[in-house]
């Protein structure tokens, strides 16, 4: 994941949020992007919390040729994280629209901690033993998950501990 | 998750090395994952940990590859390290360590690593639960086979049984006192 913390400015990527989204919403920032879908930093105009908003980026190649596959691929993650960390998701935000152009949802802050790699922002504490055990857990929760259910290998080799990403409110660590 | 699509990107080498045809693999849906199964990933992770501390773990982990290095010389390495790294928890860095040995023996099995410590949040509505706890005085996780459930439940009715029998034992032994005592208690009248 790549995080972008000098984007403090509004940039026009909101195309790509969906409507209700974009009305609930308020002052977005883009703050990271994989490679099929953009996170946005964005506040909510009633209760005027911070929120991360994830929105699939159809301007990708890899989803602009295989958009079954990441569309579905982005649900799961949703899915997966609203199972392991109930509540990280708001639910109810989820919306697609434009005839499938633009799918997005609401999730609680987070940040990945490649951002502590590359010295750009404090995530969390890598001396506090809690923490650390709950990286180790965690991963490796996320890991077996992988490995059974998806077959995949060598997941540490691709993905790297820069993507784990630190769920502060729910003390949550999770591949992002 | 993940950025799960990165793992299915084709036309990355490492991608395509990720996964496997579920075809052609064993499934292992249902089944229990050994530390030995994935012993690099567990690697990885603790090397993670060590990554997060500033410690460019690549030079440590060339230095036990080289052949004129006595292995020693690398575990002293590893442990000096873990000291400062989590010098609040011995626990940790016991755990870190065998995570990163080389030995598939001394590797932590999956359920030593996943985490049992939890921090106590106390209960979001406690009058709540309080209130749970009157109206369901039995109400009880468990994690027991059923087979244990009905012995419980067949003992409970052995000593329901047995209670009755104590009532009925009772009972009986008051009437015949009452019995006895009836002829006493007529002379008084």
């Amino acid at each position: 994941m790549l995080y972008n913390p000098d984007k403090k400015v509004d940039v026009d990527f909101t195309f790509s949020i969906p409507p209700k989204l974009k009305l609930a919403y308020q002052a977005f920032k883009l703050v990271a992007e994989t490679s099929t879908y953009k996170i946005f930093e964005a506040e909510a105009c009633d209760s005027k919390e911070k929120h991360r908003i994830r929105v699939l980026d159809r301007s990708k190649q890899f989803v602009k040729k295989e958009y079954d596959l990441t569309a579905t691929l982005f649900v799961k993650e949703l899915l997966y994280l609203q199972s392991r960390y109930p509540g990280s998701i708001l639910t109810n935000t989820f919306e697609i629209s434009d005839d499938d152009q633009q799918i997005g949802c609401v999730t609680l802050p987070y940040l990945p901690l490649s951002c502590q790699l590359d010295g750009s922002s404090e995530v969390f504490d890598p001396k506090d033993p809690q923490l650390i055990q709950k990286l180790i857990s965690d991963a490796l929760y996320d890991i077996e998950f992988l490995w059974k259910n998806m077959q995949i290998r060598k997941i540490m080799d691709v993905l790297g501990p820069g993507s784990l990403c630190f769920m502060k409110e729910k003390e949550a660590l999770f591949f992002g | 998750m993940a950025d799960s699509s990165k793992l299915f990107e084709t036309g990355s080498d490492a991608s395509l090395s990720t996964y496997v045809d579920p075809t052609a693999a064993t499934s292992l849906q249902g089944e229990k994952l050994t530390s030995q199964e994935i012993a690099g990933e567990i690697k990885a992770v603790a090397a993670a940990t060590l990554i997060l501390n500033k410690i460019e773990f690549k030079d440590i982990e060339g230095s036990r590859q080289m052949k004129d290095v006595d292995p020693k010389i690398y575990d002293s390495a590893i442990k000096s390290i873990l000291q400062e790294c989590f010098s609040n928890s011995a626990k940790l860095q016991v755990l870190v360590e065998r995570m990163l040995s080389s030995d598939p023996r001394s590797l932590p099995n999956l359920e030593e690593l996943r985490l049992k410590y939890v921090r106590y949040q106390g209960p979001a509505n406690p009058v709540i639960e309080e209130s749970n706890q009157i109206k369901e005085p039995e109400t009880h996780v468990s994690s027991q086979p059923k087979i244990e459930e009905v012995k419980q439940v067949l003992g409970k009715r052995e000593q329901d049984a047995s209670l009755k029998k104590s009532i009925v034992i009772t009972g009986k032994l008051i009437f015949m006192a009452k019995q006895a005592y009836l002829p006493k208690l007529s002379n008084f009248r």
